[in-house]
């Protein structure tokens, strides 16, 4: 057997590629997130999972959300009115067996959380000269709430929103510490 | 070999559980997309803004893939395959279209739907495709031996790692963060009379649980402890869905365990 021929078995290439995976894993963990940047390697990191879960007890992302109806008359939107109460849109939905096999409420509104999640990541990194609304996940999110608005709070069309998203600290009993990250623009349904 | 798997059970097993994961990922997609709430919230021509711009002839691709019937209709072509796969037995072609099907559906929700469980399920797909080019290329029992310890190698390591580091943070060791993280959960928060807010019991539960995820890599030490890491596992994940309702995370799990339990009598070939 010649040198080329043992160095390049498939089952030494096998070994090497496998290895050289994990011990790109390692780098990436060992040097954090910086490593892992730019949009391709943001919508494919799952090719480089860190199994973090559940880790870190710190400032959560929140959203609250309120919106006016419009006027019977058409005039548009009675903004002029006492605004109403700030409404918090978080996942919280009840337990069944079955979900065990078949939860995609659940899994949607767990998904929902995390495009909030993922805003308020953007707009800790955003550039001051940058505007918040130009922002993907911002679209997104405004999306939610007026899909939310329409659908669930029954607002008809016509009525306009508005969303926060604020960094709350909790402790075993509740909220400890809440500001606002971002103050929307209005939206309409 | 001891009380473990042999190869051909551990693959077969791992299919079919795949193939029930997957499956079950697959029904709740379709029905979350029948709702129309993703064409509504995660609008592509809004979303596409995401992808370079370079090549273009992929983001073509990714806008033509993603049109909603092109895209329901590439996950309705999932369950029949999955249900050969499971029937048959996996072939080249079944791992092929089910990684590049995974990778789409992962763009399409912005790099993870669920998170974890999508991580997990694209570890097995890739140690499927692994086993199955090395078995075109070389040997379909090397194939299977590199992917099966690929699976495993991931599965110990995110277990180590996920109690790793939360022994790193003072509110898992004094058992807070259990508290707060129950509180905070889709079905949460506790009842005023639960058990986690009582200081000690929170902090035995995080003790036990972080104490528990870093000792999985003994699970390699042999097939007897692997399946009782396992069954341990079996019982971590049913509680994390019954708080935190993250069913995937159990079938994605559950499915590793074959790779493990099979690892687990093996001498590393190198």
């Amino acid at each position: 057997m010649t040198w080329a021929a043992v160095c390049f078995h498939p089952v030494k290439v096998t070994h090497a590629l496998i290895l050289l995976y994990f011990g790109f894993l390692l780098v990436t963990l060992w040097w954090g997130p910086r490593f892992i940047q730019g949009p391709w390697l943001f919508l494919l990191r799952a090719f480089f999972p860190n199994w973090k879960f559940f880790h870190a007890v710190g400032h959560e992302p929140r959203l609250y959300i309120r919106w006016w109806p419009p006027h019977a008359s058409g005039d548009g939107p009675r903004i002029a009115d006492a605004p109403p109460a700030w409404q918090g849109l978080y996942p919280r939905c009840p337990r069944s067996a079955w979900g065990l096999v078949h939860n995609p409420w659940v899994n949607l509104a767990l998904s929902q959380q995390n495009l909030v999640d993922h805003l308020a990541h953007d707009l800790n990194h955003l550039a001051p000269e940058r505007d918040a609304r130009a922002l993907v996940t911002y679209k997104l999110v405004q999306a939610l709430v007026r899909a939310h608005c329409s659908q669930n709070e029954g607002a008809p069309t016509g009525s306009v929103f508005e969303f926060q998203v604020r960094l709350e600290r909790c402790n075993a009993i509740g909220v400890v510490e809440s500001h606002t990250l971002l103050p929307s623009a209005k939206g309409v349904v | 070999m001891g009380q473990g798997l042999d190869g051909l059970t551990a693959v077969r097993m791992l299919e079919c559980l795949l193939a029930w994961s997957m499956c079950i990922q697959t029904l709740e997609f379709l029905r979350i997309h029948r709702t129309g709430m993703v064409e509504r919230v995660w609008y592509w021509p809004d979303q596409q803004a995401d992808v370079p711009e370079r090549p273009r002839w992929l983001k073509s691709a990714l806008g033509f893939m993603f049109q909603p019937a092109i895209h329901q209709a590439h996950l309705f072509l999932r369950l029949p395959l999955l249900l050969h796969m499971a029937w048959q037995g996996s072939s080249l072609v079944h791992f092929v279209f089910l990684f590049i099907s995974a990778v789409l559906v992962l763009i399409r929700w912005r790099g993870a739907f669920n998170g974890g469980s999508d991580f997990m399920t694209l570890v097995v797909l890739s140690g499927g495709l692994i086993a199955h080019v090395v078995g075109t290329l070389a040997d379909p029992e090397l194939g299977w031996q590199a992917g099966l310890w690929y699976i495993s190698i991931h599965a110990i390591s995110s277990y180590f790692m996920s109690g790793w580091v939360k022994l790193k943070h003072d509110h898992w060791r004094s058992g807070q963060a259990l508290t707060i993280f129950l509180n905070g959960a889709v079905h949460g928060p506790l009842a005023a009379d639960s058990w986690f807010h009582k200081p000690r019991w929170a902090r035995f539960c995080a003790w036990s649980l972080m104490l528990w995820e870093c000792a999985f890599p003994v699970a390699l030490s042999g097939p007897v402890q692997a399946q009782a890491m396992c069954a341990v596992a079996v019982v971590f994940h049913f509680l994390v869905y019954w708080f935190f309702g993250l069913n995937r995370f159990f079938w994605a799990w559950v499915t590793c365990f074959p790779a493990v339990i099979h690892c687990a009598d093996l001498k590393i070939n190198l």
